[in-house]
C-alpha cells in the first residue's frame, strides 16, 4: 500500500485521484512535453489540475494577460523567460527539461517528485539542474523527493538520503544509528 | 448496332463544357460540405472515444457500425429523408465520413505517444483537458492529412451519390445515359478523370504542407450553409424515418434473400478475381525495377485512369452496353479493381528485396523467368493482403452497383425505394450492413492469420 498525504493511492478514483495528482508534481528525465504546443501552453498545462475543461479551452483560444504573466514568472525562475513564445520542438534538451520544471512550478504542488532528473546530463549540467530544483523547493516551501544513481551528487545537494538496494532501504541518513557513525 | 461505338468520339463543345461547370461545382460542393461536417463531427466523436471519456466505448462501436454502411446505401437513405438534391448528397457524405473519420481519429488518439500524455495526466488534468493539450496537438498533422486524403475519396463518392439523385456530375451522367446521348457520357467520364487527377495532385502537394487543408474549412462551411434549408427540414426527415420502422420483408422477399446475397457475393468475388488476374501482369509491367520506363510509365497512367472511374460509373456504362444483370456488375468491379490493385501490386513488386532478384539474374534467366521465380513469390504476402482488402471493398461496391441494375441486394434496396416501400428498404439497409460486417470480420481474421505467417516466413 502506498500512502501519499494520508491517502491510499491505489484506492483513489476519479475526482479524488485528480485532486491528489494536482498536488504532486513530477519531473522526469523523459522529454514529456507536447512538441506541437508552444512553450507558454506547455508551461500552463501545469494548471490543468485546477482548471475546468472550459477554462482549458478558453486558454488555448485566448490566454489572459494574468495567465501569460504566470507562465512568464515560472519560466523566469528557471532562466527561460525569453522562450515564452518559442516553439517547443525547437528547444534544446536542457531547455526542454527546464520547461518541464516550470510546468511543475505552475502546478503549485506540495510535493515535487524528480525521477532521475539528471540521468542523461553531463556532470556540470547535473549540478545546475539539482541546484535549481533544490533552490526552487526551498523558495516555494515544497517537499522535493529525488531519485538519483550518483551517490556523490546526492551527498552534495540533499539533506536527507535514503539508499535503496534490491527494493529495500539499505541506509537512511536521518536514522540516529547512521548519524552516530558519521558520513 | 454496336453500342460501344456510340460512345465515341466524345462530345466536345465549349458551350457544353461551360454548362457542366455547375454540376462539377455541385459535386465539389457536396464533397467539401460533407467533409467539413465530417471533420468536425469526427473530431468530436473521435476525441470522445479516443480520450476514454464516459461512453467512449459505445461511441467507438457506433462509429465502426456506421462505417460499414456503404456510401451509396447511405445516399439512397438520405434522398428519401431530405429529398433529391445536393443537400441529400452532402448529408449522406457527412454521415458516412463522420463515422469513417471518427473511427480513424479515435485509433490515432489511442495510439498517441504515451509519455507526454501521461505527464499531462500526472498534473491532475481532466480527460477532456488531456485531449485538448495532448492528444489533439500530438496528432494534428495526421488528422489534417487524413482529412484531405478522405476529401479525395469523398469526391469520388460525391459523383456516386449523384447517380441516385444527389445532384452534380453523377446526376448528369445518368441523364446522358437515359437520353441515349452516349458521346456526352464519354465527355463526362473524361472530365471526371481530369478532376480526380487534379485532386490527386493537390493531395500530393498537401502531403508536404498539411496545414493547407484548412482551405477546405471555409469552402466546406459555405457549401454547408448553402444546402442548409433542406438539411434542416428535420420534421420532414423524422416523419419519413418513422415510416421506415419497423423494418419488414414480405415472405416472398425473404425467400429471395439467399439469391440476392449470392448475387452480391458473386459480383464481389468475380470482380476481385478478374481484377487480380489482370492486375498481376499489369503490375509487373508497371514495376520500375522490372520493366523499362517506356513500358512502366504508360502502364502506370493506364492503371490510374482505370482507378479514377468509380465502379458505379463503370457500371452505368456497362449496364447500357451489355445489359442489366450481375455480369455488368462483375465487369464494373473488375475494371476499377484492375486499376487499384495494379498500382498496389506494382508498389509491392518495387519493395521486394534486391539481392535474391540479382542472384536470379546472375544465372542468365530471361526477364519473364525472373518475374515468375523472383518477383511473384517474394511479393506474395503483400499481394494477398491487398487482394483481401480489395475483396472487402468490393463487397461494399457490389451492393452499390446493384443499385444501378447489376442485381443482388443493392438492386432490391433500390427497387424498394423507388416503390416507396420504406420498411422494406430499411430491412435491406440493415441486411447490407450485416453482410458487409460479416465479410469484414471474416476477412480481418484471415488477414491477421496471414500477418502471423509472414512473421514466421
Amino acid at each position: 500500500m502506498v500512502r501519499v498525504a494520508g491517502e491510499d493511492v491505489s484506492r483513489l478514483r476519479g475526482r479524488a485521484l485528480r485532486h491528489l495528482r494536482s498536488r504532486v508534481a513530477v519531473v522526469s528525465q523523459r522529454h514529456d512535453l507536447v512538441d506541437e504546443l508552444s512553450v507558454l501552453q506547455n508551461v500552463m498545462a501545469g494548471a490543468l489540475g485546477r482548471w475546468s475543461s472550459w477554462r482549458a479551452l478558453r486558454f488555448l483560444l485566448r490566454p489572459s494577460a494574468a495567465e501569460v504573466e504566470e507562465a512568464r514568472a515560472a519560466l523566469a525562475r528557471v532562466g527561460l523567460a525569453h522562450k515564452l513564445h518559442a516553439r517547443t520542438a525547437g528547444l534544446s534538451g536542457g531547455e526542454h527539461q527546464r520547461v518541464a520544471i516550470a510546468r511543475a512550478l505552475v502546478q503549485r504542488p506540495v510535493l515535487l517528485l524528480a525521477d532521475e532528473p539528471v540521468a542523461s546530463l553531463d556532470p556540470e549540467r547535473s549540478d545546475q539542474i539539482l541546484d535549481l530544483l533544490t533552490g526552487l523547493a526551498r523558495e516555494s516551501n515544497v517537499t522535493l523527493l529525488c531519485s538519483l544513481h550518483q551517490t556523490e551528487l546526492a551527498h552534495r545537494h540533499f539533506g536527507r538520503i535514503v539508499e535503496l538496494r534490491e527494493g529495500r532501504i539499505a541506509m537512511d541518513s536521518s536514522d540516529p544509528a547512521f548519524l552516530q557513525e558519521g558520513i | 448496332m454496336n453500342i460501344l461505338g456510340q460512345f465515341f468520339p466524345p462530345y466536345f463543345s465549349l458551350h457544353y463544357l461551360g454548362a457542366m461547370m455547375t454540376p462539377i461545382g455541385e459535386t465539389l460542393e457536396m464533397a467539401a460540405g460533407g467533409i467539413f461536417i465530417a471533420i468536425l463531427a469526427g473530431l468530436m466523436a473521435g476525441t470522445w472515444a479516443g480520450a476514454g471519456l464516459p461512453g467512449g466505448r459505445i461511441i467507438y462501436r457506433l462509429l465502426a457500425a456506421f462505417r460499414s454502411i456503404p456510401d451509396l446505401t447511405m445516399a439512397i437513405f438520405c434522398v428519401v429523408m431530405v429529398g433529391i438534391g445536393p443537400a441529400a448528397g452532402t448529408l449522406a457524405l457527412a454521415i458516412f465520413y463522420s463515422a469513417a473519420m471518427g473511427k480513424i481519429f479515435a485509433d490515432l488518439f489511442l495510439a498517441a505517444p504515451k509519455e507526454p500524455v501521461d505527464a499531462l495526466r500526472a498534473t491532475g488534468a481532466a480527460r477532456l483537458s488531456v485531449a485538448m493539450f495532448g492528444l489533439l496537438p500530438l496528432r494534428s498533422k495526421d488528422v489534417l492529412s487524413y482529412g484531405f486524403y478522405e476529401f479525395e475519396s469523398a469526391l469520388r463518392a460525391s459523383v456516386i451519390v449523384g447517380a441516385v439523385g444527389g445532384g452534380g456530375i453523377g446526376t448528369e451522367l445518368v441523364g446522358t445515359l437515359n437520353a441515349l446521348d452516349y458521346r456526352r457520357t464519354t465527355t463526362l467520364i473524361l472530365l471526371l478523370i481530369v478532376l480526380v487527377a487534379l485532386v490527386d495532385q493537390a493531395a500530393g502537394l498537401l502531403k508536404r504542407r498539411p496545414l493547407a487543408v484548412m482551405v477546405l474549412l471555409p469552402i466546406g462551411a459555405a457549401a454547408f450553409w448553402m444546402n442548409r434549408p433542406a438539411m434542416l427540414a428535420m420534421s420532414h426527415a423524422f416523419g419519413t424515418f418513422a415510416r421506415m420502422l419497423p423494418p419488414e420483408l414480405p415472405s416472398d422477399a425473404i425467400g429471395q434473400l439467399p439469391r440476392l446475397f449470392g448475387e452480391t457475393l458473386e459480383i464481389a468475388l468475380g470482380g476481385t478475381l478478374i481484377g487480380m488476374t489482370a492486375a498481376v501482369p499489369l503490375g509487373l509491367l508497371a514495376a520500375r525495377n522490372l520493366a523499362p520506363a517506356w513500358i512502366s510509365l504508360p502502364v502506370r497512367r493506364f492503371l490510374e485512369a482505370l482507378r479514377a472511374i468509380p465502379e458505379v460509373v463503370w457500371g452505368l456504362v456497362l449496364v447500357t452496353t451489355i445489359g442489366i444483370g450481375p455480369k455488368a456488375g462483375v465487369l464494373a468491379l473488375a475494371f476499377h479493381a484492375t486499376g487499384a490493385l495494379g498500382r498496389l501490386y506494382a508498389e509491392s513488386f518495387e519493395n521486394i528485396p534486391a539481392a535474391p532478384v540479382r542472384a536470379l539474374e546472375a544465372t542468365g534467366a530471361p526477364r519473364v523467368a525472373v518475374a515468375a521465380m523472383g518477383f511473384l513469390p517474394l511479393a506474395l504476402g503483400p499481394l494477398a493482403v491487398h487482394t483481401l482488402f480489395r475483396f472487402e471493398w468490393n463487397v461494399r461496391a457490389a451492393t452499390i452497383v446493384g443499385v444501378i441494375g447489376a442485381g443482388g441486394i443493392g438492386q432490391a434496396l433500390y427497387n424498394a425505394q423507388q416503390l416507396f416501400f420504406y420498411r422494406q428498404m430499411m430491412a435491406y439497409v440493415l441486411l447490407t450492413w450485416m453482410l458487409v460486417t460479416i465479410v469484414d470480420l471474416a476477412s480481418g481474421t484471415l488477414r491477421r492469420r496471414m500477418k502471423v505467417m509472414e512473421v514466421f516466413a
